[in-house]
């Protein structure tokens, strides 16, 4: 009998994830971190479906595939974020929107 | 009985005026009607205390009491708010009410122009239900309630024209004064308390033999402390002769009529404390007749007119204490509800010559206005009568019998009580030839301007000067075979033992003419020095008393003293505090906590750096010890 | 069990290969400065994760993620980046400093608490083969009676486990967001004015 176990995805999933989180905090490009937030809910979605596997339950699946429409919702408003400060502030750089501070 | 199960209804009257006037004053009432509602409401007062009166007296009880509600309840001290009407606080109901209302009319003319008159009423009736509140209250601490709240009208009335520096010190230095005898009062409570296990007079009473020697020395002493800051005895009088900044019906009402006489109406109510052999009567007769004695000399080398009669309710009240102090208190509460009438009387005649001479207070700046002010002429001279003991004249009667006692008492005390007699008919003689006999020293520009005041004002000088010619017929004496109405009425709130005169009629008669001559040859010095000549007299006065007479016009130097000894070392305390306690140490610590809180807050706005990164990395590191948490614990 | 009997595995093969991509592609696209470039290594991680899915038996899920992901939201990305023209902005990692090293040892920690768990317990292995191929019966869903029939990761057997009465509510949820934030960004997109400022801060602008 052959198997792989799910171990090695969990590996995968955590340097995704890992990597997203250390590109979140140390780039200041917003465009870029909103991706990296991609790869962190992708890191999600690989361990969803590995254990939806493991356990020979689909609903792991779904709520993987919940999980892609959760991203998509999360880039548009983010996305248009972006944009409308951009708008104001001419520049992508978050440290340049940093007027909340104490 | 209706009026018997309401007693509250004769608080009803000023409370609502009081209430009416102070939070809802309007327009159309216009000033005078203001001032209608408040005489309204202590008229009302004055009926229901008529009403009463007579219930009580057709009634077969004695006493009634009331509680009407729980007002203070804490562990097993419950205190009710319960009046109680006897005879004794029937006689004061009808004295303050009655006195209090036509005193009220008084003020309708006197205070007609003055800019804060709707205020004035305020006080006064709030004042009016205070001092109600004092006689009808059933246990010490709602007594004390009344009790405050007549010291605290006293204080905004004596500074009712606060724009005047003077007037605002001499309402400081009242409640200052006070506060030390309302402090006495109060532990009196506490201790009354402790003994007794509670604070209702009746039940007080009837445990009276629960209390050691000790306990009923110390409860009365504290209790006459109290006394002496509302009565004005020494060593405490000295804030009355300065309460005669307020208004003139003021002084009337509150520092000659009622207010001041609250100390005597506690002693006499607590009486059976008092006549305990343990108690500090004999303390009490002595600083009585002392204060009598003391307070008639200063008043006869003070020359402003209200001073002269601020010093002589002194002098009067200090008889009554040395009534209380040999046990006569009937005779005490009789010269009470004389003097009320005489007193209240010649102080509202002196604010009608006040205002008629426009705010002129000087005696020596007056003379001859007998001719102008004939009203008051005549109520004025009755009252000096009066007051002197001249026979048939009210306080001939009250002042004897507190002299007759005295002299049964102890001769050393009638001797004092004379002595102060003669002197009372020797300055009250001076007051009035200085102010009404003699040429006039005024000039004429303001001799045109004096006018006899208006009906509202003689109306009441008229009534009291009436009650002062009749009042004596209260308490005519009682071994010569006459009737002491009075007597009759309070007895049964009394002691049993004493009540008894072991006197002749000849000692008495004897008595009586040795008083009467000597009030009459003090009236007649005063007379044969300043009726005609006036100031002259005066400078031959200075002569005969020669460096005595600048201590009396400096009353002695007491407020001197009193500055020296406690006020200034008590200041030099205060600076010390001030400078140095209060900014080294109370301001130094509160100035270290704020700092300390800035300096916390001014680190931790630094971790807010408004950027997101920084913000994902604490949820990360959040993220990261949580799950070493699981990892760790979570096998 | 033991590395040979991974690599035995039909799926070993394309798993590794996959994984290895999705990581070059990852930590391509953190690093890298131009984000148009940064954006196409993140299409090669998507990809690579897709497959991961396919050897997961996850073909829908797949499908999906390729045309959501390296479809959909790429493409967004991009055109936001060439509207902007923020493409070519310099920016590149933060200059080493307390922030970079708390941010590097705090992501190191992370990745190792989260491994210590993940090996914490005795996790199920994966079957590869015929033992699994074709699915387990199903699971009881909301009692309705009808078995499962679909093969494990058919589109059509994740469909019935959608609707299921378990997932259903949230897959409602789920649409609501979608709308709302559809209404939210249309709000935001037409807040623009020509001055490029949101209508708010556009009533105070005179004060800068």
């Amino acid at each position: 009998m052959q198997f792989v176990p799910l171990q090695a995805y969990v590996v995968v999933a955590a340097l995704l994830f890992v990597i997203g989180a250390a590109g979140f905090c140390l780039r200041r490009n917003v465009l870029v971190m909103l991706m990296c937030v991609e790869l962190m809910l992708t890191a999600a979605s690989i361990v969803f479906v590995a254990a939806a596997r493991a356990h020979a339950d689909v609903n792991g699946q779904v709520i993987a595939l919940f999980l892609i429409a959760l991203a998509a919702v999360e880039v548009a408003v983010g996305l248009a974020l972006v944009v409308a400060v951009f708008h104001n502030r001419r520049s992508v750089d978050v440290d340049t929107v940093a007027d909340l501070k104490g | 009985m209706f009026f018997l199960n309401t007693l509250w209804l004769v608080l009803l009257g000023p409370t609502l005026g009081a209430l009416i006037n102070g939070l809802w004053p309007a327009k159309y009432r216009g000033r005078l009607g203001h001032g209608v509602l408040a005489c309204a409401g202590a008229g009302l007062s004055f009926l229901i205390a008529i009403i009463q009166h007579i219930a009580l007296s057709i009634s077969s009880e004695t006493i009634v009491r009331h509680g009407y509600f729980t007002w203070i309840e804490a562990g097993n001290l419950t205190i009710e708010f319960a009046l109680r009407l006897d005879p004794l606080s029937s006689v004061m109901c009808l004295v303050v009410a009655g006195v209090g209302f036509l005193i009220h009319v008084y003020s309708l003319g006197y205070m007609a122009e003055d800019r804060a008159y709707v205020r004035f009423f305020t006080y006064m009736n709030m004042f009016l239900a205070a001092m109600l509140l004092l006689v009808t209250a059933s246990n010490l601490p709602l007594m004390f309630v009344g009790w405050e709240g007549v010291g605290l009208c006293s204080y905004l009335l004596i500074g009712f024209w606060h724009r005047k520096n003077s007037a605002s010190t001499a309402g400081f230095k009242a409640f200052a004064v006070n506060r030390i005898g309302d402090a006495g009062f109060l532990i009196a409570t506490f201790w009354c308390w402790k003994v007794f296990g509670t604070l209702e007079f009746h039940e007080m009473f009837a445990r009276i033999g629960e209390a050691s020697a000790a306990d009923i020395r110390w409860i009365t002493l504290l209790l006459f402390v109290g006394a002496t800051g509302k009565s004005a005895q020494i060593p405490l009088y000295v804030w009355l002769p300065d309460a005669m900044e307020g208004p003139t019906p003021v002084s009337a009402l509150i520092h000659a009529a009622t207010m001041v006489t609250a100390g005597v109406y506690m002693i006499v109510r607590m009486n059976p404390l008092f006549h305990q052999p343990e108690s500090v009567s004999v303390l009490i007769a002595w600083i009585g007749a002392l204060t009598a004695i003391f307070s008639a000399t200063i008043a006869i080398g003070q020359r402003d007119i209200k001073r002269v009669l601020a010093y002589s309710t002194v002098s009067q009240l200090g008889y009554m204490f040395l009534a209380v102090g040999i046990g006569a208190y009937v005779a005490a509460i009789f010269h009470l509800v004389t003097h009320a009438f005489f007193k209240a009387c010649l102080f509202l005649g002196s604010g009608s010559v006040i205002h008629a001479c426009h705010e002129e207070q000087d005696i020596m700046n007056m003379g001859g206005l007998k001719a102008k002010m004939k009203t008051t002429h005549w109520t004025f001279l009755v009252s000096t009568l009066a007051i002197a003991g001249v026979f048939p004249l009210a306080g001939f009667f009250s002042k004897d019998e507190i002299l007759a006692y005295s002299f049964e008492s102890s001769q050393a005390l009638y001797i004092i009580g004379l002595a102060a007699a003669i002197m009372t008919a020797f300055y009250m003689g001076r007051l009035l030839f200085l102010t009404f006999y003699g040429g006039r020293r005024m000039n004429d520009e303001k001799w045109e301007k004096v006018h006899e005041s208006p009906r509202t004002m003689t109306f009441a000088l008229v009534v009291l000067g009436v009650l002062a010619v009749f009042g004596g017929l209260l308490g005519l004496p009682k071994n010569l075979g006459l009737p002491h109405v009075l007597y009759g009425y309070l007895e049964p709130l009394l002691p049993k033992v004493h009540g008894e005169h072991h006197m002749s009629a000849a000692v008495e008669l004897g008595l009586m003419a040795l008083s009467l001559a000597l009030a009459l040859g003090g009236l007649g010095v005063a007379a044969s020095l300043f009726r005609r000549r006036g100031a002259e007299g005066e400078e031959r006065l200075r002569g005969v008393l020669g460096p005595v007479h600048g201590a009396l016009e400096n009353k002695w130097y007491v407020d001197e003293l009193y500055n020296t000894l406690i006020v200034s070392p008590l200041s030099k305390l205060a600076r010390i505090v001030s400078d140095w306690f209060d900014p080294g140490i109370i301001d130094g610590a509160v100035h270290a906590i704020a700092g300390a809180v800035g300096l916390g807050s001014e680190r931790q706005t630094r971790t807010q750096t408004g950027r997101i990164r920084d913000y994902v990395l604490v949820i990360l590191t959040g993220t990261f010890l949580l799950v070493l948490c699981l990892v760790v614990l979570g096998r | 069990m033991s590395l040979a009997s991974w690599a035995s595995a039909p799926q070993f093969a394309p798993m590794v290969i996959a994984s290895l991509l999705a990581i070059v592609g990852a930590i391509m696209m953190v690093t890298r400065r131009d984000v148009v470039r940064g954006a196409l290594w993140l299409v090669i991680t998507l990809i690579a994760v897709a497959v991961l899915f396919i050897t997961l038996m996850a073909d829908l899920i797949a499908v999906v993620q390729v045309v959501v992901y390296a479809g959909a939201i790429i493409v967004l990305f991009l055109f936001v980046i060439i509207l902007l023209a923020a493409g070519k902005e310099p920016d590149a990692l933060r200059n080493a400093g307390p922030g970079t090293w708390a941010a590097g040892a705090v992501a190191l920690g992370l990745l190792v608490v989260v491994l210590a768990a993940g090996f914490s317990g005795e996790l199920p292995q994966l079957q590869w083969g015929s033992a699994v191929a074709t699915d387990s019966p199903g699971r009881d869903t909301g009692g309705e009676e009808e078995p499962m029939t679909h093969p494990f990761g058919s589109p059509a057997g994740v469909g019935q486990a959608i609707f299921s009465a378990q997932n259903v509510l949230t897959l409602e949820l789920i649409s609501i967001l979608l709308i709302t934030a559809m209404v939210g960004v249309i709000v935001l997109a037409k807040g623009l004015r020509p001055t490029g400022r949101l209508p708010a801060e556009a009533d105070e602008g005179s004060e800068e």
